[in-house]
């Protein structure tokens, strides 16, 4: 009878754990002090106004685009904590590093992940001093879309 | 009584206390040694036989006998029901642990089902109500975006770049060899 509590609580753990998710961790550090968050839906991405940006049109980037989430934050132990979760939660996530730059103390990786239905989602940390920036995008876009928008 | 009758009686008597008579042959005893003239070589057993009679006259039936009857007779069907039903308890009791078991696992599943719900994402909600706000932080995260991947591009075109050289060198120096 021990042995089958003892395998059940074992089995409740592990699907709790299968279950993380790197969205989580904008929900854990949206309401937290001294983060800011942002969260822009596929609706609001619709709506957005028609402009050009260089020779592209955003309008058309927007339409592959599901959902856009930032979290950001310049306080230095925030920012090492969510850190420090986001490594371990990336790996679980199946993520894979799409490219990493150094630029002097600013470091910056992009993840990414594709899903069984093409649909692809772009991480992008970026580390500078005491602030630290998370971005993650939901959507069709390929990375070679975004860098024809021109958009530095 | 003559000598006929008495050994008539005398086998009569012997299949009675041998206990083969039949009801004929106890009904005439009985009438034999009713009366008060019996032969002396019958006298004990008219002693018998008049002990009998009396014993049977004695007897009273109460009169609330057949409640009685009834009382104990539905006493005994209780105590049958009662055992069958101790039985069927007992049955029961056996399948304790196994319907243990199964509610354990039941109450399981409910508190892993309400885990996995916790653990679901909420929908979250749009930070901004004006799609002109929404345009210009979606241009900065998608600039953030094209920075990092030319930055990181520039990169492995140095590294293109500083391997091609340093191919060049070493056909240079095998060429000299």
């Amino acid at each position: 009878m021990k042995r089958l509590y003892i395998f059940s609580i074992l089995f409740i753990l592990a699907i709790v754990s299968v279950n993380a998710q790197v969205s989580k961790i904008f929900e854990q550090y949206s309401d937290s002090k001294g983060v800011t968050s942002v969260y822009i839906s596929s609706t609001m991405l619709r709506m957005i106004p028609d402009l050009k940006t260089g020779d592209v049109e955003l309008k058309g980037m927007t339409d592959k685009l599901n959902f856009i989430r930032v979290l950001s934050t310049e306080k230095s132990d925030v920012a090492s904590k969510i850190a420090n979760e986001l490594n371990s939660e990336i790996k679980k996530d199946s993520y894979e590093i799409l490219i990493s730059a150094n630029d002097g103390d600013e470091k910056a990786n992009i993840y990414m992940k594709t899903d069984s239905k093409g649909v692809n989602e772009y991480l992008i940390v970026a580390r500078e001093s005491n602030e630290l920036s998370i971005v993650l995008i939901n959507g069709t876009i390929t990375p070679a879309d975004v860098q024809k928008m021109n958009l530095k | 009584m003559n000598e006929n009758n008495k050994n008539d009686i005398r086998h009569i008597l012997d299949l009675y206390y041998e206990g083969k008579s039949s009801a004929v042959d106890e009904a005439l005893l009985r009438e034999c040694f009713a009366g008060d003239e019996v032969d002396a070589e019958f006298a004990d057993d008219k002693l018998f036989f008049d002990a009998l009679a009396d014993a049977g006259d004695s007897i009273e039936v109460p009169s609330d006998l057949e409640h009685r009857l009834n009382a104990a007779v539905d006493s005994w069907a209780d105590s049958e029901k009662q055992k069958e039903e101790s039985k069927r308890r007992f049955r029961l009791v056996k399948f304790i642990p196994t319907i243990g078991i199964a509610a354990l696992i039941a109450i399981l599943f409910v508190i892993g089902s309400l885990v996995l719900n916790i653990g679901q994402t909420r929908e979250p909600v749009d930070t901004f109500t004006n799609p002109e706000d929404a345009y210009a932080e979606t241009q900065r995260v998608l600039a953030l975006f094209a920075g990092t991947l030319d930055k990181g591009t520039e990169g492995l075109e140095i590294a293109d770049q500083g391997r091609e050289k340093a191919l060049a060198m070493v056909m240079e120096q095998l060429n000299k060899i």
